[in-house]
């Protein structure tokens, strides 16, 4: 039979809603194009509200409701389209030039909220909502934050744009007598932080109930393979939106061999102008602190915050950071995961080569993993002409 | 009197009764299927009617035809002897597991053409039958996953109705799927 019927347009919208709750959302925007009817029944905002809140449970959050409402948006739809794709550094990528009418010279600190989240073996363990960048404006969200002081905005701000850019999700406190990172439980439990003691001898704390053993293991491996993060940076003054994170670790090291500490690095290069910064690439790198105990289901976070470093390595001020984010807000995206990161392997030599070479970068991963499947198709196809020539 | 067949309470955990109710289902091509009350109030369509009491001879069904119907009732009648067998409230549609041999029993439940497929969206969303709409439902949503918008038209036999304009728009709007 030449011409088949089109069941799928005989469906009515409740069923075809039914259907498309059930589809990611690449799968949906394939189906709005396949014709009009699609397109209206895909274009229902609670689908994509639906989708936005699975992939980024921190837009549930109350204070995401305020923020993603404040601004122009226009829909969950657009939001996870902006979202959803990483930030794509390939050879050749150009900034755009700043008189280019969408990037604006100067954009304001309380302008870009910034939408956290963190899996860890596929669950969502941390989600939190910055209104703001919040170290640049007038107060601090931390009560114990270095940036705490009393000061007038100008002061404020002529110190920020100085000082390197950084914007903390969390951080705890730095005992600076024993040197090492005192752990604050994930409930916040004060008390518990002055029952580690201190070994001065050693300079090892000890920590009540865990074993050498398992400061020794190396968690580098898994949390490579299980560890998520997703930070998405949205202007509420234009409702442009961009995903700064590279979802999967770019760097797993651990920082202490006994310690139990681990450095996790996420994150993206963006491209900008040479007047901004040396080598028109700027690294916006997530940093995660955490330390990995057996038995206390999953990571306890140290640190989370996102810093800039230029390819020297340099930090990037403050003032030229928000820049970045001005240009990361407006790069080229892509949703193919391996053309993202085929892009750090060709340009971020530090993720080839990490100074401490005590875990692997996910660059070594791959390496490997390609190495791997090349032997692999060797041998099939040596196989598959043994058997053609039998 | 079937009326009093009305006022009896199916119970979950009921398992062999000799004196099972039975009600009789007909198909819009005149079929009639005769199966146990318990394994019909699998349709929540087809429990309110027996409820309001005017299940008297048959239940009439003109939008699912005998073929759909047979295979409708052989879907319910697996699902109440596996819910009959274990805890109540493990159902296939609320597990997950692969090695759950319900699931393998829906998964090739399933394995039939496109025109069929449909039938029985339609016909477990007339009779409300929420375990069979989520498994035809997801199958379909299965079939669209990772096409392209030609291959899902393909599948589907979809004609594409915008005009060259608008479809080059509404590529541009969705242009982040595709890089």
């Amino acid at each position: 039979m030449e011409h088949q019927m089109c069941h799928l347009k005989e469906l009515s919208r409740d069923i075809l809603a039914d259907i498309f709750v059930r589809i990611d959302g690449s799968t949906l925007a394939s189906a709005a194009c396949a014709c009009c009817e699609l397109h209206d029944v895909a274009r229902d905002q609670s689908l994509w509200r639906q989708l936005c809140q699975a992939t980024w449970p921190s837009t549930a959050l109350e204070e995401a409701q305020h923020v993603i409402s404040s601004s122009p948006i226009g829909g969950f739809d657009k939001f996870y389209a902006n979202s959803y794709p990483l930030i794509l550094h390939a050879k050749g990528t150009k900034p755009m030039p700043f008189k280019c009418p969408e990037l604006k010279t100067h954009v304001s600190p309380s302008e870009l909220a910034s939408l956290v989240d963190v899996y860890y073996r596929k669950e969502c363990v941390l989600s939190k909502v910055l209104d703001g960048i919040l170290e640049a404006m007038n107060f601090s969200h931390a009560k114990d934050s270095e940036y705490n002081w009393n000061m007038n905005s100008n002061d404020r701000w002529r110190w920020y744009s100085n000082c390197p850019f950084k914007q903390e999700l969390l951080s705890l406190d730095y005992d600076e007598f024993t040197g090492f990172y005192n752990e604050l439980s994930y409930a916040n439990n004060e008390n518990d932080n002055h029952c580690h003691g201190h070994d001065e001898g050693r300079g090892f704390p000890s920590t009540s109930g865990v074993d050498d053993e398992n400061l020794r293991h190396d968690y580098s491996m898994e949390l490579m393979e299980s560890l998520r993060l997703s930070w998405v940076l949205l202007d509420k003054k234009n409702g442009r939106s961009v995903n700064l994170s590279s979802w999967k670790p770019l760097l797993v090291q651990k920082t202490w061999p006994f310690h139990g500490v681990y450095l996790i690095h996420f994150g993206s290069i963006v491209a900008v102008e040479e007047s901004l910064l040396p080598h028109k690439l700027s690294k916006c790198i997530i940093i995660v602190r955490c330390k990995m105990t057996e038995g206390e289901g999953g990571p306890k976070w140290m640190e989370i915050s996102v810093q800039m470093e230029d390819l020297t390595g340099a930090s990037v001020s403050g003032s030229k950071g928000l820049m970045v984010l001005n240009h990361a807000l407006n790069c080229l995206q892509s949703s193919n995961h391996l053309e993202v990161e085929q892009g750090f392997h060709q340009n971020g030599e530090d993720y080839d080569n990490p100074p401490l070479k005590v875990g692997r970068s996910l660059v070594e991963v791959m390496k490997k993993k390609t190495e791997k499947n090349v032997e692999v198709t060797k041998k099939k196809t040596e196989k598959k002409q043994i058997e053609e020539e039998a | 009197m079937a009326s009093s067949s009305t006022s009896v309470v199916v119970s979950n955990k009921e398992k062999e009764n000799k004196n099972t109710k039975k009600v009789t289902l007909k198909s819009s091509d005149g079929e009639s299927f005769e199966v146990d009350e318990s394994v019909a109030m699998e349709s929540q369509t087809i429990k309110h009617i027996i409820e309001d009491g005017c299940a008297n001879n048959e239940i009439p069904l003109p939008n699912v035809t005998s073929g759909i119907l047979s295979r409708v009732i052989e879907y319910c009648k697996k699902h109440k002897e596996a819910a009959g067998e274990s805890e109540p409230s493990v159902t296939s549609y609320t597990s997950n597991s692969t090695t759950n041999p319900l699931t393998e029993w829906d998964t090739e439940f399933v394995k039939v053409d496109q025109n069929t497929l449909f039938d029985l969206i339609l016909a477990a969303n007339y009779l409300d039958i929420k375990g069979l709409l989520d498994l035809t439902c997801k199958t379909v949503a299965d079939m669209m996953k990772g096409k392209t918008p030609q291959e899902i038209r393909e599948t589907f036999h979809i004609k594409n109705d915008y005009t060259p304009e608008e479809e080059a728009e509404v590529r541009k709007e969705n242009q982040w799927a595709f890089e």
